[in-house]
């Protein structure tokens, strides 16, 4: 059956604006869904036919941004700027916002608000990336993990366009946060431009400037967002396990612990979302937070929100349970 | 110097102008006691109003402003205030 998107997408947050999908959304949707992956095969391809390889510029490089963008979203647009879980330096604050600005996941307000929704409506209707909203029963659908891994990016209702504000007023009144907001596009630019112009200035030819955007811009786009961190609006909400009995299908998953620098204990997260720290137990390994920890002792970032507490105690399960395998046989 | 202030009523109306003429919507639909947001203004027109009304008042106003003051209302309210408006509806009025 067809769902009916506009129920399963409640648009409380435009209630005025004509639902409309702009030029500009479709176009950036198309880019960050199709070109890391044809560059990945491309690369791959150009690699293994020895027409092109990469060079320890080129890996370096991309490993460099990678690192960058990967710490600026979860640090800073996720745990510091969504939740405010710890206060930061200015220095600290403009690094991390800047830093995530590479990473072609958006706008660093924009995400914030998209991710303020989320938690606000956490598999529900109205949540803008759950892969619960294709089935009447709101069960597993193939569909809906395609949606929540990436298909969210295409749907007007999902990114919006009016009333976001109103997730994030304190931000878009941090006039350091709205310069770097605003001038998006320029970073984004130059998470591509970078690894062109280090690899052309290696190589002294236009063939390395092209490797260098290849693998610094695009590939690593692709190994950031479709492979790995994507993953915590998909994987993280599918499969995996349960350790609080939070009213979503949010899982932990091991697996993707240090790829996503803590963040696929997801289920952790959700019990416990204004915590810097998302290890809950000896073992759960929490990249971010040792990055945290040694931010804390330089002194550039303090008040930094731990995981126990009463409200966490609220959530915890009686008896830990697997979360079954999810239902795929009535997609379509 | 009054001269070179708008009235409130003319601020509020060239407010109303330019916020419609951003998100692309009949002026008549836009109502001033709604956050200009909730129509879709979205931050870089947000930040351009704020440098609009900087050249218009001519004096420095913040980039955040239309996200301290979310309404037409509460802006208007807010240059009034300051001084930046004469609060008045003066038959001469800014022909920005």
């Amino acid at each position: 059956m067809t769902p009916d998107t506009d129920n399963l997408f409640p648009d409380d947050t435009a209630d005025a604006t004509p639902e409309r999908a702009r030029g500009v959304d479709l176009v950036f949707a198309a880019i960050v869904t199709f070109a890391p992956p044809a560059a990945f095969v491309l690369g791959t391809w150009l690699w293994i036919s020895g027409r092109a390889v990469p060079s320890a510029v080129e890996i370096v490089t991309m490993i460099a941004i990678h690192v960058c963008s990967l710490v600026g979203v979860e640090l800073g647009f996720h745990r510091l700027f969504s939740h405010r879980s710890y206060t930061a330096t200015r220095l600290v604050k403009v690094g991390l916002a800047a830093m995530g600005s590479l990473a072609f996941q958006g706008p660093v307000i924009w995400w914030a608000s998209i991710h303020r929704k989320h938690h606000r409506y956490a598999d529900q209707p109205g949540d803008p990336h759950s892969m619960y909203l294709f089935d009447p029963d709101r069960r597993f659908t193939w569909r809906g993990a395609i949606h929540a891994h990436i298909g969210w990016v295409w749907s007007a209702r999902s990114v919006g366009r009016g009333g976001f504000a109103r997730y994030a007023k304190d931000l878009y009144r941090d006039a350091d946060l709205l310069w770097i907001h605003t001038h998006y596009f320029a970073f984004m630019i130059a998470g591509f431009a970078l690894p062109a112009l280090i690899s052309g200035v290696a190589h002294g030819s236009l063939q390395g400037a092209g490797l260098g955007l290849l693998w610094g811009g695009f590939i690593r786009i692709f190994l950031m967002n479709h492979l790995t961190y994507w993953c915590i609006n998909s994987v993280t909400h599918g499969w995996g396990r349960q350790d609080y009995a939070t009213p979503d299908h949010s899982t932990n998953v091991p697996l993707l612990a240090l790829v996503t620098l803590g963040q696929s204990w997801h289920n952790n997260h959700h019990a416990s979302p204004t915590s810097a720290i998302m290890s809950h137990r000896k073992g759960q390994l929490d990249p971010g937070a040792w990055i945290l920890a040694l931010l804390e002792r330089g002194k550039l970032i303090s008040n930094v929100r731990r995981p126990y507490g009463p409200a966490l105690e609220r959530v915890r399960r009686e008896q830990r349970r697997n979360v079954a395998p999810p239902h795929h046989g009535d997609d379509h | 110097m009054s001269n070179t202030q708008p009235s409130k009523d003319a601020l509020r109306d060239w407010l109303l102008t330019c916020v419609a003429a951003k998100v692309k919507i009949d002026r008549d639909k836009i109502r001033t006691d709604v956050s200009m947001d909730e129509y879709g203004l979205d931050s870089v027109s947000a930040v351009s109003i704020s440098g609009e009304l900087s050249e218009l008042l001519n004096r420095d106003l913040p980039g955040t402003l239309l996200y301290e003051y979310s309404t037409i209302d509460e802006l208007t309210d807010h240059l009034v205030r300051s001084g930046a408006a004469t609060g008045q509806s003066p038959a001469s009025e800014a022909s920005a």
